[in-house]
Formats: C-alpha cells, sequence, structure tokens
C-alpha cells in the first residue's frame, strides 16, 4: 500500500514536457513605436542597422512587400556615384544577412519623357488585384508623381505615359475600398497631402493637408517640416479600419547644413482626421529618412534610410 | 534630490487567484463542473466547503494530478499561454467529539512547473488576465470541521499564499570614469511572507435527497514590493569624489496576485437513487480589483549632476473598472454501474457559465478577458479493495474540461492607441486523475 502510494506520489510529480513561459506572442501592435534601430552584430554578415547599402552607391526611399519565406521585397531610388537617380530593387532573406537578390535597377527615367526629367526615386509599390503597383516620384524642379503597374511580380514594369499627379512628391498609397489613396508632399505648400483616384491614374488633392508642422509646439520634433510619408491601412478582426501615417520631421535648422529628420506617427479611423502620437516625440529618433513600415504579429519593421560613409544607404529598426 | 512617483512601468501580467480557481481541485468536483458546494464528499471539501469534511468515518488520502493547455488567441493568433499542471494532494482525517463528527483536513496544489512565478509586462501589453500567471500558484489549505446537530456541520480555515519583498543594496565606490576601480558591497534581503485568507462552509442535509451548502472564501492581494539602492562616492579610489555621498533608490510596489471575496450556495439533489444533480450559484466581488500595474518611485543624488537629470512625471494609473459577477455552476453524478462487493462507476458531467468581470477594453489597459463557457464529463471507479495489497476500498477519478471562450471584440477610443483594436477568443482543455484512498 505505502510502496503504491510513493509510486503514484513520484509518477504524478515527474510532471511531462517542458513548456516555455508565454502568453506574450503575437500580441496585437499598431507599430505606432517607438523604434530602435537593430544593434550591430559583429556576429553577422551584415551591417546592421543597415541591411542595403553600399560605399559607391546611396539608396533612399524604401517601400517593401514581405516574401511568402517571410523574406522582403524592396524598391527604392538608388544612385550610383556620378549617375542618375533610378529605381532599384532587392530582396533580403534576413535582417542579419547581405540581400540574397543584390541591389539592381529595375527603371530609370525615360529621356524622352521631359516629366520624369531623368530622375525616379521614392517608390511606393502595392499589390491591387494580385499586380504590383509602383507610384514614384520623378522629376527634379517640378516633381510629380508616375505609376507603374507589373504584371509578372515585379520582374518588368509597364509604366504610365503621363504622370498621375502633379506637383507632388514623395508618395505614399493605400488600395482602400476599391480606390487609392494617396499622401505626398508638395513643393509649394507645407504638410502630408491627401489625394484621391478611382482608377490610380489620376489623382485630385483634397482641400487641407492632413498633417502640417507644428511651429508653436515646444520641444516637438517636428516644428519645422513634415514629410516623407508612409501609409497603412488596416482592417482589425473586429472589423473596423485603422489608418497609421508614419512620416519624417523637422525641428529648427541648425546654422549649417539641413536638419536631420527623425520619424513621427500619426493615426486615423478615416484617413482624414489625424491625431499624433507620442506627444513631442518622435517614434524613430534622428536622423532618418522616408520611412516604411511592416507589421507582423507583435512586431513592426520600420526601413528607412540613413547616411553611411558618405551614401545614403537603407536601415532597419524595430518595434517593441 | 530628485523623485520620481509613482511613475508606471511595468505591470505583472496577472489579475487572479490560483489553479484550483480556474480549473478545479480533484477530478470529482472538475468532472462536475465545480458543483461541489453541497455534494463535495472527500477532501476536495477543503477547497470547495470544509463543513462537507465531517461527512465520513475513514481517513483519505486523496493524491491527483491535472493538466490544463490553453490555446488563447489575438486576432486569430495565439498568444501561447503556459500550461498549468500539477499535483493535487488532500488529507481528510475525520473523529468524534462527545458524539459529534468532527474532522480537519488540508489540501495542497502543487505545481511543477512554478511554485510561484512573478512576471512585469510593459503597461499596455494585452494579457489574457484570467489565465497569465495564475496558475502558476502553490495553493495550501487547512480546515477543520463540527458537526453541530446532526446534519448540520460547519467548516472553516485558511488558505496560504506568499508575497515577495525584497530589497538589495550596493554599497561602496564606484569607479568613474574606470569602472574596473569600482568597490561595491552586496547585501540582498528577499522575504516571501505568508498570506491567509480564510474559509469558511456550512452543510446542511435538509433531507435524505437534498443537501445544502453555504461557502465563503476571502479575497485577497498578493503584493510585490521591490527595492534597489545604491550609496557611495561616485569617483576614484584616493581621489577627491566627483559625487560625495551620492545615492540611487528604486522602488516598486505593485500588485502580484488578486483573488476576489467568494460566496458560494449550492445545492444537491438525489433525483434517484443513482442520480445526483449540484447547482452552486457563486458571486464574486471584481469589483475589489485594482490596477495591478507596477507604482516606480526614483529618488537619486547625485550632487553636481542633479540638474543634468530629468526625471518625467509620474503617470496616474487607469482603473480596470472590473465588476462583480455572479456564477452558476451545475453538475451531475450517476452510478452507472455497481456490483454487490462495492465496485463501482459513476459517471459525472457538468457546466459552467462564467461572465468576465473585465469591462471592453477601450483605453490604456489591455486586460483581455471572456465570456466563458466550461464543459466537463468524468467518471470515476471504485474498488472495494485488492486483497492484502490495498485491504481498503480506493477510487480513481477521472474529468475533462473544455472552457470555450466567447469571441469579444476591443474597439480603442483613440486611433493612436499602441495596441489598437484586437478581437480576443480561445479554448483551454483541461483534465486529470485523482486517486483516493482510504485507511
Amino acid at each position: 500500500m505505502r510502496a503504491l502510494l510513493l509510486l503514484g506520489l513520484g509518477g504524478c510529480g515527474l510532471g511531462l514536457t517542458e513548456s516555455p513561459s508565454g502568453g506574450g506572442d503575437n500580441l496585437p501592435t499598431q507599430g505606432a513605436g517607438p523604434y530602435g534601430r537593430l544593434e550591430p552584430n559583429f556576429d553577422t554578415i551584415a551591417d546592421e542597422p543597415f541591411v542595403v547599402s553600399d560605399r559607391d552607391v546611396s539608396f533612399e526611399g524604401a517601400a517593401a512587400l514581405r516574401r511568402s519565406d517571410g523574406g522582403l521585397r524592396l524598391w527604392f531610388g538608388m544612385r550610383e556615384d556620378g549617375g542618375a537617380q533610378v529605381i532599384g530593387a532587392a530582396e533580403l532573406a534576413d535582417l542579419h544577412q547581405l540581400p540574397d537578390v543584390a541591389p539592381r535597377e529595375v527603371f530609370a527615367a525615360l529621356e524622352d519623357w521631359e516629366w520624369e526629367d531623368g530622375r525616379v526615386t521614392n517608390p511606393a509599390v502595392i499589390e491591387v488585384n494580385g499586380n504590383l503597383e509602383m507610384f514614384y516620384e520623378a522629376g527634379t524642379d517640378a516633381p510629380v508623381i508616375g505609376r507603374a503597374v507589373s504584371l509578372d511580380g515585379g520582374v518588368t514594369w509597364e509604366r504610365e505615359a503621363e504622370p498621375v499627379l502633379a506637383g507632388a512628391a514623395s508618395p505614399t498609397v493605400a488600395y482602400v475600398d476599391g480606390g487609392y489613396v494617396m499622401f505626398v508632399t508638395r513643393p509649394d505648400e507645407p504638410g502630408l497631402w491627401r489625394a484621391e483616384s478611382e482608377n490610380g491614374t489620376a489623382f485630385a488633392f483634397a482641400d487641407a493637408p492632413s498633417i502640417v508642422p507644428r511651429p508653436g509646439v515646444v520641444d516637438a520634433f517636428d516644428t519645422r517640416t513634415v514629410g516623407d510619408p508612409h501609409v497603412l491601412v488596416e482592417t482589425s478582426d473586429a472589423g473596423r479600419q485603422h489608418w497609421g501615417l508614419w512620416f519624417t520631421g523637422t525641428a529648427e535648422a541648425p546654422d549649417a547644413g539641413p536638419a536631420p529628420t527623425a520619424v513621427g506617427y500619426a493615426g486615423s479611423f478615416d484617413g482624414v482626421a489625424w491625431e499624433r502620437f507620442g506627444g513631442v516625440d518622435p517614434v524613430l529618433v534622428a536622423p532618418a529618412g522616408q520611412p516604411c513600415v511592416l507589421l507582423e504579429g507583435g512586431d513592426g519593421l520600420m526601413l528607412f534610410h540613413e547616411e553611411q560613409r558618405l551614401h545614403l544607404g537603407i536601415a532597419a529598426a524595430v518595434h517593441p | 534630490m530628485k523623485r520620481l512617483a509613482p511613475l508606471l512601468l511595468l505591470v505583472p501580467s496577472t489579475a487572479a487567484a490560483n489553479p484550483a480557481d480556474m480549473f478545479g481541485f480533484g477530478a470529482r468536483g472538475a468532472g462536475m463542473g465545480g458543483a461541489q458546494v453541497a455534494v463535495a464528499d472527500d477532501s476536495s471539501a477543503t477547497y470547495y466547503n470544509p463543513a462537507r469534511l465531517a461527512g465520513g468515518d475513514d481517513i483519505r488520502i486523496d493524491v491527483g494530478y491535472q493538466l490544463a493547455i490553453p490555446t488563447l488567441e489575438v486576432d486569430g493568433e495565439d498568444t501561447n499561454v503556459d500550461w498549468s499542471r500539477g499535483m493535487t494532494i488532500g488529507l481528510l482525517v475525520p473523529g468524534r467529539v462527545a458524539g459529534r463528527r468532527i474532522a480537519i483536513g488540508a489540501g495542497i496544489g502543487l505545481p511543477d512547473q512554478h511554485l510561484t512565478r512573478t512576471r512585469s509586462q510593459p503597461s499596455p501589453r494585452p494579457r489574457f488576465a484570467y489565465y497569465d500567471n495564475r496558475p502558476q500558484r502553490l495553493f495550501l489549505s487547512a480546515d477543520v470541521a463540527f458537526e453541530l446537530v446532526p446534519g448540520l456541520t460547519i467548516g472553516g480555515g485558511l488558505a496560504y499564499l506568499s508575497s515577495t519583498q525584497g530589497t538589495v543594496n550596493l554599497q561602496g565606490l564606484i569607479g568613474f570614469p574606470q569602472p574596473e576601480a569600482s568597490d561595491l558591497e552586496l547585501a540582498i534581503n528577499v522575504d516571501l511572507e505568508t498570506i491567509r485568507y480564510p474559509h469558511l462552509g456550512v452543510a446542511w442535509s435538509a433531507t435524505p435527497w437534498l443537501d445544502l451548502g453555504l461557502s465563503y472564501r476571502g479575497g485577497f492581494v498578493l503584493e510585490l514590493d521591490l527595492a534597489f539602492r545604491i550609496d557611495g562616492d561616485v569617483g576614484l579610489p584616493d581621489q577627491e569624489p566627483v559625487v560625495d555621498e551620492g545615492f540611487l533608490a528604486l522602488t516598486t510596489a505593485s500588485q502580484d496576485l488578486f483573488q476576489p471575496a467568494q460566496l458560494t450556495a449550492g445545492a444537491a439533489m438525489r433525483v434517484t437513487p443513482r442520480l445526483t444533480t449540484a447547482f452552486d450559484l457563486a458571486f464574486h466581488r471584481w469589483s475589489t480589483f485594482d490596477n495591478p500595474a507596477a507604482r516606480l518611485a526614483i529618488d537619486l543624488d547625485v550632487g553636481q549632476f542633479n540638474d543634468l537629470v530629468n526625471l518625467p512625471p509620474g503617470l496616474p494609473l487607469p482603473r480596470p473598472h472590473f465588476h462583480d459577477t455572479i456564477v452558476p455552476r451545475l453538475g451531475v453524478e450517476h452510478r452507472t454501474w455497481e456490483r454487490a462487493d462495492g465496485a463501482a462507476l459513476r459517471l459525472r458531467g457538468g457546466y459552467v457559465y462564467e461572465p468576465t468581470p473585465a469591462p471592453e477594453q477601450i483605453g490604456a489597459t489591455n486586460f483581455i478577458d471572456n465570456d466563458r463557457h466550461i464543459m466537463s464529463v468524468g467518471a470515476g471507479f471504485e474498488w472495494p479493495g485488492l486483497g492484502a495489497l490495498i485491504p481498503r476500498p480506493f477510487a480513481i477519478d477521472a474529468f475533462v474540461a473544455l472552457t470555450l471562450l466567447d469571441g469579444r471584440d476591443h474597439a480603442k477610443l483613440s486611433p493612436v492607441d499602441p495596441t489598437g483594436d484586437y478581437r480576443a477568443d480561445g479554448r483551454v482543455l483541461a483534465g486529470g486523475l485523482t486517486s483516493k484512498w482510504r485507511f
């Protein structure tokens, strides 16, 4: 009897397999921030926080989509020393590895299209009905927004012959409820502007900017300028649409050279009325330009450009 | 000197109590949906209703093992809440004084992963408040029961848990600008202080076919108090210190664990000689649940550098606004098969509807909780004994329970809420065995 009891006690106390502590996986997040740059890791071949960089090439204004294997497809503006600004692309299997598809040119400005004026950059890429659509900035003194469509998953791109929006730069686009909503900067107007189109080929500006600088807010990171918008629209499992807008901002310019930009965030339930996040603070400290954010599970990944060895490279930051 | 208090930083990831509250104590009770206040007849009465300890004449030792596997999802993704598993051990020793029944009992719920666990999470991080740390607790109770008049017994006792208080002190010289020149003495003092809460019960055999019971379990709050302090000079040995007799003190006070006071009334009716039904109605006083977030206080004196230190102001903790709940529990037990020598098979079933005490999480807090439906089945095999090896009757009880969490949407008021809208649902599969021995 006693032996049986001891056996029972011992057997019961053995337990089954170890289970890891948890309860914190896949938690929801809007990915607002704050973001922290990838820490340099000397055990990897990558040059954290940079994921795409080259000593002879500048990369700026990244757009990104997830690959089916969890890797990243990147598009960006790239310019070799002495060369023209073109649209480029690369692919990453992991943030801590070198690109498994090295940076390459996707297309350059067409010589006979005056409006592209020898410069294309700042692509925004979205997937619409199984096709890839790219909206990009073209031109120099009078920037415009062009559009290209790929029916083969990004191998080849067919460009619209005319710009889809004039007097605008740094596009970011969302395809919402069967229509296109774009946020851009305007060279002659401060702030971030919303523009809409039913078919993506002709956009019209809203009457007023969505986000403007905050010159009257003491210590705000964006008292002087806002720019480089990136919009992300998601519908929660609870069924409500949420709009997130990351953008760069600057405070007062230093005496010499351009002010470094930091990244801020605003949220909205309709894409029209926006509320800023974080008070006066940015979600990613300067210097950081042209954010692009991907959300997955409970994590946010931000790609941005930052100077490295006198060139711009694409770097990564994560939240939380 | 700079001070900061209180500042919200971290939230212990729990709201309530122990594994017995969640999955029952012993396989018979769990198989009957926990409707045991008027029907518990073994050592599990130490948990359900101590008055029912004084119902038999045999010394009983019950040993079991229980396991619960949660799959709790937010937006369709599993949050990977830990499994809960561990032993249950119960002791019941009856006797008679002046012709009246008397019994003492003790119960232990012994998790085999963590005797106790406290985790802190960043304040806005969502967590399943009811399930996260709650099962990871050692449960101890000791009770006594008396028969006042034939058919009427009262019982009571104490349950034990521990709260944590700890301090870490460093004293000496902090090497600056050469950290290797530091010379610090370390002292650590951690106390696990006992928390006791009462458990009372009344049991009345109103008729040969009707038993009634009333049980009260006290509420409690376990506090987690931690302090870190470093005192000393900053500089280099044998030189004028950069900071003379500076200090940094950091204290946190948070709610480690909360159990609402619970009052349960129960009735058990022998509908036929073979069929018993039991019904409990429990009142859970969740409205006293406070925000468990850590209140952090920082106090420092770094001399000439005080002006360089900017401590943000503390933030008030939002109230969780939990509300009281009424929980109905229904259980049935059927003696399906029996033999003349006492061998028998009993089949059991149960259902519980437990409404959530948590409101929709529309603001800064994210205490995820849902209405629950718990369905259980169980079986008990009784043997009259196995010869000389086991001369007395013994039994094996088993149960399986499925908890289904109703899907629940949480829509935030602010478009810049860091968490945003989400939908939570899930299920918990639990099972267990209890061996019951008479002496």
